[in-house]
């Protein structure tokens, strides 16, 4: 509804009683503009993070000096060390430098988002704010269809500053996954900084910190939520749970079971898919299943494409541990057909 | 949502809870992402275990 001077409403209406002024009196009022005042002074401390002791460009600089050679000038460092001692500091180094950087450039990147946001989120508290006073102030039969109308068109100024529903729902989920994913990645980097420079070259994990990366985008995340669709599928038709015997937490079986994940971690590329494709002892339902899941709902028998060769090796022996911690029997026998099998393979 | 799956499994009662810290070991040992048990010794308990999905973060 628009409002003119020639036609603009009368609040109450023709009939109203008392000293009731008019909408557009009122809008054009100062009582208007106060109502707002505090939103719009608010608007610095309405971001929602603190204020960071140092500018995060300037952390971001000083880590992209130090950390961020381009990967084969570091890859080059990092071969004249001769020592394993100087390796594994040099790739530790390079690493955490590079996941802080990550990490700062990704709090910037949250922050524009909720910046983004909260603009929107404060354009639609001052609509409401108005409506609210002007639902305050306007009595009568009339106030209702007045302010429908001029909700309606705040309603509209809202969509039109939000452009879309974007900020509004689906970026804090995608926010949300990426910070999931981010933490899934990051555990698998802490873990390979555990290990030596041998079983985690730096090549690697700057391989992961590409993923790091990756975790953090949007394009990342959206391609999650199509994956994880299947994934969901697959959820629902399998119940992943088992009782567990007495037999299974016994101390020596438990000692041969971390044995045995030593032993796959030792084994050379290859080896463990060529194990997976004809285990020495039977996998179990529960274990299957657990695989298959793992497998984005493909069976152990068809996975060739997702565990075979020297690049999926990682994923193979991720596997093969699972199936190692997971299966029920921990018989002698079964633990015996088991090491002999990793055993044959290892150079 | 992160493209992982849960893994669950029942431990009878007069397991200890050395047992159960074990079991979460071993299980992060073969690249878990997070393991963890509630119950008690008595009643059993029940481990929780969650694994990243293959080819996805």
């Amino acid at each position: 509804m628009r409002l003119t001077r020639d036609k603009r409403p009368r609040l109450g209406g023709t009939h109203a009683q008392g000293t009731n002024g008019n909408l557009w009196d009122w809008l054009k009022s100062p009582g208007l503009f106060l109502l707002i005042l505090p939103l719009l002074a608010g608007c610095n401390s309405i971001e929602g993070f603190p204020d960071r002791p140092e500018k995060e460009s300037t952390a971001l600089e000083s880590l992209r000096e130090k950390y961020f050679l381009p990967a084969i000038d570091v890859l080059d460092v990092y071969e004249t060390k001769a020592e394993e001692a100087e390796k594994r500091n040099y790739r530790d180094k390079v690493i955490h430098g590079r996941l802080l950087a990550l990490d700062l450039q990704y709090a910037i990147f949250k922050k524009a988002i909720y910046k983004e946001k909260t603009i929107s989120d404060m354009s639609h508290s001052i609509s409401g704010v108005v409506l609210g006073a002007a639902g305050a102030v306007v009595p009568g039969a009339d106030a209702s269809r007045i302010l429908s109308a001029l909700s309606g068109g705040l309603a509209g100024s809202q969509t039109a500053i939000n452009k879309t529903l974007f900020y509004e729902r689906t970026m804090p989920a995608l926010l949300a996954l990426m910070d999931a994913q981010r933490d899934t990645v990051r555990a698998e980097i802490m873990k390979g900084l555990a290990q030596d420079t041998s079983r985690y070259p730096l090549g690697s994990a700057l391989s992961d910190l590409e993923r790091y990366l990756q975790a953090g985008s949007i394009p990342g995340a959206l391609a999650t939520v199509t994956a994880t669709a299947g994934e969901k599928s697959v959820k629902a038709e399998t119940q992943l749970e088992t009782i567990r015997t007495k037999e299974f937490v016994d101390t020596k079986a438990q000692r041969d079971v971390d044995e045995m994940l030593d032993m796959a971690d030792s084994l050379p590329a290859g080896a463990a898919w060529d194990i997976l494709e004809k285990p020495p002892a039977e996998i179990d339902a529960f274990t299957s299943m657990a695989v298959r899941g793992r497998l984005g709902g493909k069976d152990l028998r068809n996975a060739q494409d997702l565990l075979s060769g020297e690049a999926k090796d990682k994923d193979a022996k991720a596997i093969l541990k699972m199936v190692l911690a997971l299966t029920g029997d921990r018989s002698p026998e079964s633990i015996s057909a088991w090491k002999a099998a990793m055993q044959s393979r290892m150079k | 949502m992160p493209a992982t799956i849960d893994t669950k499994e029942l431990f009878p009662p007069g397991t200890t809870e050395s047992r159960m810290k074990k079991e979460v070991d071993l299980r992060m040992k073969a690249c878990a992402i997070r393991s963890h048990y509630t119950g008690d010794k008595t009643n059993g308990w029940v481990l929780v275990t969650t694994w990243n999905v293959i080819g996805q973060q």
